[in-house]
């Protein structure tokens, strides 16, 4: 049963007219059930905006409590090394991402390269941890050393975290998932990815300040 | 890309084909918003119980120092070996009091409850974005609350250098009982918090922007589903400095860092640390623990603003305003941490900067009691229970809000701090005003979420019972502030400044608070007892607009069945000149006539289905 009311009578004394729902800041247009970036993408997003804040409160820390007094040691050089795989690792990841979106199988091919980059930048961690530990430069030795080896850690924890995020792409591949389920799972990594990546250049640029 | 409408219908021919079966997919290890809203939902108030519990033991010290009632040693067996409260137990009580209601009950409760039952049902979607991280989202929480739980069995006691574990208290085990085990398990509960309220809020904020059905334009969503999401975007934007500054207290605490801990002398043993600065922790804990308020207030003022507009059968006032000034105190919320930290030592300009930022709040606060109480004006008011505590909630945050004035002011904040005054502002602004507005939520959405009604004879009783006990509590608090009575102290008998009517205050509070308690049993007995043998309640049982109210009762696996809504209209339709009842649903189309001068509109009416809510049972 439609009841229709008498037309004349419906006037709306308060809030946006019925018909018109658009936005305030912006409008949804005709379309309004997503927002023009996909769930996985938004949901990725928000994700390393958290970490973001992380590592900005891990980083503000550190510049607070050394108040202005020089980083006390030289960066070991494994440091650059770690820097160039990480810069190649982001590289690996857009090229394989380029060649999943032409649909060549070779871009599997390009997500072992990034794995590989990313134990290497691992071993050169070690090797960077061990080179201040030879030094006589542990854990609690000044607020420099114990910042670096926080922020490192932490940093190599996410770097871990992106290893699985690869080897999930890979399973994706095993099992032969669809084309859209791929691109998702590839695009959540690569992005997450170049966000570690990003956070390694922040945190070297942050010693580099450091030592000025 | 995938367009959300094959998202919609992969999702609707999941809805059909993959509902869970066994026990353990469908009630434990759930991946459906509304049973996982459930288990957070009861989980938080099972963990509100205890910590209210603790409230009465200290309270009863504060009252009566000398008591002697072994009959409570039942409740505690360690530290109340002759009937009294020993210190120790105090100050974890305390501790353990504050962290279990701001983490474990408010924050759970309102963003994995509230968030997780009605965003996907008031914006239209058959779940969330992402089903399997919110099902892990509750097991870290639940992981979390077994952590706390079990923190305070271990042999020294649980945490007690309060819910802000400032170190050094906090980060030598030596420095209380509580310091040792308690207070490595209270870093690790947190821990897993964080983790899992990330997990949650991505979901909520995801959820709301992209999954709403057809129509359901941002300026169409509830304010419920409003303030449930920008709490979500604080969580994520202010959490992970205190997971940082866990993080580096544990080291502190562990590898002999010196993040945190200057040399210091303990019972006459240097301690070989150097440098390191409490104060940072204070920043980096207030830096969260502000916007944390927030989290808690924002989805209680989403919850009060859809109640009060529906028991007021009048349309919200100031639907974007309001909006935006949900927007603004979160923004707002980010940069005035330091006002709780004006006596710990700051420059005085950067508490001056601090100052003004506080106080630039109360103009969206402001602006939200106003259109809350224009709201209120002259509507055809329907006192039920989850009305009443919308009501409430605007009585103490206006309460709240104006003590908040003084205290966020630097000057008058010096001689108040640290006193009972500080204790009454934050219970009443944020304790008690998000807690009126989870019961006013509960009381509302409880017939959507078991299909039951609840008393409302016995809300009633809970609501008066409840109400007027918290002032009684708190109200009384400020006098005590104003005597200059410190706060945190295990006895005042020894302070020559307090005068003895001191103490007859302090037995107000505690005879208030045991009845406040004893209240909440009636809401106990009320929940469960109307989830096993209450009334069935109708679909729409408080004739509202929004969506969940057209889904049937309670909402199957994937909420719609076969065919999503579709929206025509914001939430806000109550009576509409002319239209035949005084709520017009979200799904009722608008019919525009294109010819003539005045764009008029007709509204039609669906008659059948869920439109209409054949359940009046609150028809005058």
């Amino acid at each position: 049963m439609v009841t229709t009311l008498e037309k004349t009578s419906i006037r709306r004394p308060i809030g946006p007219p019925p018909h018109n729902g658009n936005g305030w800041w912006w409008s949804d247009g005709d379309d309004p059930q997503a927002l023009a970036v996909p769930s996985w993408k938004l949901g990725t997003w928000l994700g390393l905006g958290t970490l973001t804040v992380l590592f900005a409160a891990l980083s503000s820390a550190y510049v607070v409590r050394i108040g202005g007094e020089r980083l006390a040691f030289a960066l070991p050089a494994t440091v650059w090394l770690s820097t160039a795989l990480l810069v190649a690792n982001s590289v690996a990841l857009t090229i394989a991402q380029r060649r999943l979106r032409r649909k060549d199988r070779r871009f599997v091919a390009w997500l072992g390269v990034a794995a590989l980059l990313s134990i290497g930048f691992l071993i050169s961690q070690v090797a960077t941890w061990q080179t201040l530990a030879a030094q006589g430069l542990f854990f609690t030795s000044n607020p420099h050393s114990s910042f670096f080896y926080v922020l490192t850690a932490v940093h190599a924890a996410h770097v871990l975290g992106g290893l699985g995020a690869l080897v999930r792409c890979v399973y994706h591949v095993r099992v032969r998932s669809s084309f859209g389920r791929l691109r998702r799972a590839l695009g959540m990594t690569a992005t997450y990815w170049h966000f570690v990546d990003a956070v390694w250049l922040w945190i070297v640029a942050l010693f580099l300040w450091t030592s000025l | 890309m995938e367009t959300p409408n094959i998202a919609h219908a992969e999702a609707a021919v999941e809805a059909h084909h993959h509902e869970p079966q066994s026990f353990w997919t469908k009630y434990v290890f759930s991946q459906d918003h509304k049973v996982i809203a459930m288990q957070y939902m009861i989980t938080a108030l099972v963990m509100g119980f205890i910590g209210m519990v603790m409230s009465w033991l200290f309270r009863i010290q504060l009252a009566w120092p000398d008591h002697n009632l072994p009959f409570l040693r039942f409740l505690m067996p360690t530290n109340m070996e002759s009937g009294t409260l020993q210190t120790p137990g105090y100050y974890m009580l305390v501790t353990m009091h504050g962290t279990i209601m701001i983490f474990f009950l408010l924050t759970a409760i309102l963003t994995g409850g509230f968030g997780n039952f009605l965003i996907p049902l008031q914006v239209g979607a058959r779940d969330m974005a992402f089903p399997f991280l919110n099902m892990l989202s509750y097991w870290f929480y639940f992981l979390s609350c077994v952590v706390v739980t079990i923190s305070l069995f271990v042999s020294t006691g649980a945490a007690s250098g309060g819910w802000t574990s400032y170190p050094p208290l906090s980060a030598l085990a030596k420095a209380t009982p509580g310091s040792g085990l308690g207070q490595d398990l209270w870093l690790v509960s947190i821990a897993l918090f964080i983790v899992a309220s990330t997990m949650g809020s991505l979901n909520y904020v995801t959820t709301a922007l992209n999954m709403r059905a057809k129509g359901m334009t941002l300026m169409r969503m509830p304010l419920t589903v409003w303030g449930i999401i920008v709490a979500a975007v604080l969580g994520l934007f202010a959490f992970p400095a205190l997971f940082a500054g866990a993080v580096l207290l544990l080291l502190d605490r562990h590898l002999g860092t010196s993040f945190f801990l200057p040399h210091l002398v303990l019972g006459g043993e240097h301690i070989v640390r150097d440098g390191g600065s409490p104060l940072l922790w204070q920043h980096l804990f207030w830096f969260l623990g502000h916007p944390e308020v927030y989290i808690l207030i924002l989805p209680a003022m989403g919850i009060t603003s859809e109640i009060l507009s529906n028991g007021a059968r009048k349309p919200i006032f100031g639907y974007k305003v309001m909006v935006a000034s949900l927007v603004a105190i979160a923004f707002l919320s980010f940069i005035v941490w330091g006002h709780h930290m004006f006596v710990s030592g700051m420059n005085p300009w950067l508490g001056f900067a601090f100052v003004i930022t506080t106080l630039i709040i109360a103009i969206p606060s402001a602006i939200k009691t106003f259109n809350w109480l224009g709201t209120l004006w002259k509507g055809n008011i329907r006192f039920t229970t989850p009305m009443l505590y919308a009501i409430g909630f605007i009585s103490t945050f206006v309460t709240g809000g104006l003590t908040g004035l003084f205290l966020g002011n630097s000057a008058l904040d010096i001689p108040l701090h640290d006193t009972y005054f500080v204790v009454a502002h934050f219970h009443v602004v944020m304790g008690l005003s998000s807690v009126f507005g989870i019961f006013a939520g509960i009381y509302y959405w409880f017939p959507k979420m078991t299909g039951k009604m609840m008393s409302e004879r016995w809300g009633k009783v809970h609501f008066w019972l409840t109400f007027i006990g918290s002032y009684g509590v708190f109200w009384t608090m400020h006098y005590l502030g104003f005597m200059g009575m410190p706060r945190r102290y295990y006895s005042y008998d020894s302070y020559q400044f307090l005068p003895p009517s001191m103490h007859t205050l302090q037995m107000i509070i505690t005879i208030s608070a045991l009845i406040v308690g004893a209240a909440q049993f009636i809401f106990i007995v009320n929940f469960l007892g109307s989830w096993l043998r209450g009334k069935k309640a109708p679909d729409n049982p408080w004739q509202a607009n929004s969506l969940e109210w057209q889904a049937p009762t309670p909402p199957p696996h994937g909420n719609w069945g076969p065919k999503l809504p579709e929206v025509h209209r914001w939430p806000y339709d109550y009576s509409v000149p002319g239209a035949s009842a005084d709520f017009v649903p979200q799904t009722v189309p608008v019919e525009v006539e294109p010819s003539g001068e005045h764009h008029s509109a007709a509204v039609a009416v669906n008659g059948h289905g869920h439109t209409n809510g054949h359940g009046n049972g609150h028809h005058a």
